[in-house]
């Protein structure tokens, strides 16, 4: 992620784009007056306006600069090519070249993903780059065994309780009704070895149920609480980050091959650049988010560190049914081993 | 950047407020008569660049009056909406200087809000779900004042969507605009059901959106203004259109609006004349969408 601005503004000989003009076939022409040009067509739920779109219009900028318009991105922002499922369908069959993707879109490609996301694996942002920077490599293979090049994680962030009543252990959430993820794997085994009450819904429809008492307790990353408005139907929150979070920019394969050489390494270091910094943003959202949840009233609930040995207790109990199962686990023993190493030297030096 | 000027890059996902509002103004801002007819002039103007120009005009002399009336609601309205009104107008170029206007518009506004009902002091600030007790205090005769400050607020948000602060307001927003729909579904010619249209379609369904409610409300806003207000075309095409990705129905829209004479109803005629420039606009940047 450390790009230097000079990479970013390399600008490449012509004779490249007479290799690229002759030699694309799986890529798609502009009818632009010039020379044609290479346009990947990429999706994103992420609107219009927001970080996300706005990391693509960076990186679809920096591209055009450094060849000459040659290389486009062409965005597709706010859903327009429909949800996550859609998108993947349509980049498998070539109407679409890649994808910003958030947690739901990044899991489906590459299920092993759910092993970051493992509750209170990560204790913070330093742990979670170690980790990320040492695991790269091996999460590369993994998305190109799916078909698709992974330029770059994008951090959503840690996910909190969020609840009508007050939750500090999970005692606290017996009787209530507990929203899950439709699908999601990890909190279905929790949820019900925590034997309580939880409310499969989908996302668009939790809103509704947080208006309809359907369910009581919810979970999101405080930035997404806003976004998705869920914060104006809670009056507390857990200040207890439970798991790490990320969605993904990538491109299939097949069109990435069929760039140049110069191109392919463009195109890496331009996204490793802009999302690094829409990372570093993203941070800074989470963070005046949960800000803006106490100035609209919500109260933070602070566990005991007895609470906070419940919930662990509870991500310990359900381990054996998750790994090996939801994700693979050699992958996540990797990353036990990095963070462990990590820690050790951080805590030991 | 040559992509800059050809790309709506901030798109507005609640520019709402577009066109719709950007003659709001001129219908009424009633103070005096030499506003009434400059009001009533401009409105009926084809020139949507020369009338550009000279509302910053109008802004000016408007803030000396407020500057010795400052609790008058009604000159608050009109500064909320002439603000609004010339924040639409610039937004595509200038979106940050937009955006200061919109805030502008949307205090002006709810200071008029508050010098009508002082029982909404300080309900601003609030928490959502105190705010949400705002209809309590509310009487039909407000609907002006609530339309106008929701449209800026609306707008102030739409120029500001990567602030988290921001998007925590929206809900406000949409409050406000449900409650314009509840008490006059066709106030503006149904400025209601457009701001909820390009709302629901604005969004991805995943976070919220809703492309059937936003077609019912768009329809039912041509409907309303029976057709003759292009602005309501031109934000189908740019928010419904472009969310469920159909291209003809993209085209169609916005070739609808400029087979339109611009001043069938003159009143309108400013409005639209603004409402086919930008569907020229859409028009050209068809590819960059679909």
């Amino acid at each position: 992620m450390n790009t230097s601005e000079a990479a970013v503004r390399i600008r490449f000989p012509r004779a490249c784009l007479a290799v690229l003009a002759a030699g694309v076939a799986v890529t798609l022409w502009a009818p632009g007056p010039a020379e044609a040009a290479t346009v990947l067509k990429i999706s994103t739920l992420a609107p219009e306006g927001s970080g996300w779109a706005r990391a693509l219009r960076e990186m679809d900028a920096d591209l055009r600069a450094a060849t000459d318009d040659v290389l486009q991105l062409r965005i597709y922002p706010g859903g327009v090519q429909g949800d996550e499922d859609v998108i993947l369908r349509k980049i498998r069959i070539g109407q679409l070249q890649g994808a910003a993707l958030g947690g739901t879109g990044v899991s489906r490609v590459c299920r092993e993903v759910l092993a970051l996301e493992m509750p209170f694996l990560f204790g913070g942002y330093d742990e979670i780059d170690y980790v990320l920077a040492q695991t790269e490599e091996e999460f590369k293979a993994l998305f190109l065994d799916q078909g698709f090049v992974l330029l770059g994680w994008a951090d959503i962030g840690f996910v909190h309780l969020l609840s009508k009543d007050p939750v500090r252990g999970t005692g606290d959430l017996r009787g209530l009704k507990i929203w899950r993820l439709q699908g999601e794997p990890i909190t279905e085994v929790l949820f019900e070895k925590a034997g309580v009450t939880s409310v499969p819904l989908a996302i668009p429809d939790v809103l509704l149920g947080l208006q309809t008492n359907l369910v009581d307790v919810v979970y999101a990353s405080p930035a997404a609480a806003i976004v998705l408005q869920w914060f104006t139907r809670v009056r507390y929150y857990t200040e207890l980050p439970i798991n790490y979070t990320l969605g993904a920019f990538v491109v299939h394969r097949k069109y990435f091959d069929a760039l140049s050489a110069e191109h392919q390494e463009l195109l890496t270091q331009v996204a490793a650049a802009r999302i690094g910094e829409h990372n570093l943003r993203g941070r800074g959202d989470n963070e005046e988010a949960l800000r803006i949840m106490r100035a609209e009233g919500l109260q933070p609930v602070v566990p005991t560190e007895a609470d906070v040995a419940s919930f662990r207790s509870l991500v310990e109990e359900s381990r054996p049914e998750l790994v090996g199962r939801a994700f693979s686990a050699p992958v996540y023993e990797r990353i036990l081993r990095h963070l462990a190493d990590f820690r050790e030297r951080r805590d030991g030096g | 950047m040559r992509l800059a000027a050809r790309l709506p890059l901030r798109a507005l996902f609640l520019c709402i407020w577009a066109i719709v509002s950007s003659c709001g103004y001129l219908r009424s801002a009633a103070i005096g008569n030499l506003t009434e007819d400059v009001s009533a002039a401009s409105a009926r103007h084809d020139d949507v660049e020369l009338v550009a120009q000279a509302v910053p005009t109008f802004l000016v002399l408007l803030e000396g009056l407020l500057e010795s009336s400052p609790e008058d609601d009604d000159l608050l309205l009109a500064a909320a909406e002439g603000y609004t009104a010339y924040a639409v107008l610039i937004e595509s170029e200038d979106a940050s200087r937009a955006r200061r206007l919109y805030r502008r518009a949307r205090d002006y506004g709810w200071d008029g809000l508050e010098a009508r009902r002082p029982a909404l002091k300080g309900l601003r600030e609030a928490s959502f779900g105190e705010f949400a007790q705002a209809e309590r205090h509310l009487k039909k005769d407000d609907l002006p004042w609530v339309f106008w400050t929701a449209s800026a607020w609306g707008g102030w948000v739409g120029t500001n969507l990567e602030s988290m602060s921001a998007l925590a307001q929206l809900p406000r927003v949409i409050y406000m605009m449900e409650w314009v729909l509840e008490h006059d579904e066709g106030f503006q010619g149904g400025g209601p059901h457009v701001v909820l249209g390009v709302y629901y379609a604005a969004l991805p369904r995943m976070l919220g959106g809703d492309p059937e409610r936003s077609l019912r409300h768009f329809d039912r806003a041509l409907e309303l203004s029976g057709g003759k207000d292009l602005t309501v075309l031109v934000q189908k095409a740019r928010y419904y259109a472009r969310q469920v990705f159909d291209r003809r129905l993209y085209e169609e829209l916005l070739r609808e609006v400029l087979d339109r004479p611009v001043d069938a109803v003159p009143e309108l005629t400013l409005q639209n004349a603004a409402a086919q420039r930008q569907a020229r606009l859409l028009l050209d940047e068809i590819d960059e969408y679909f």
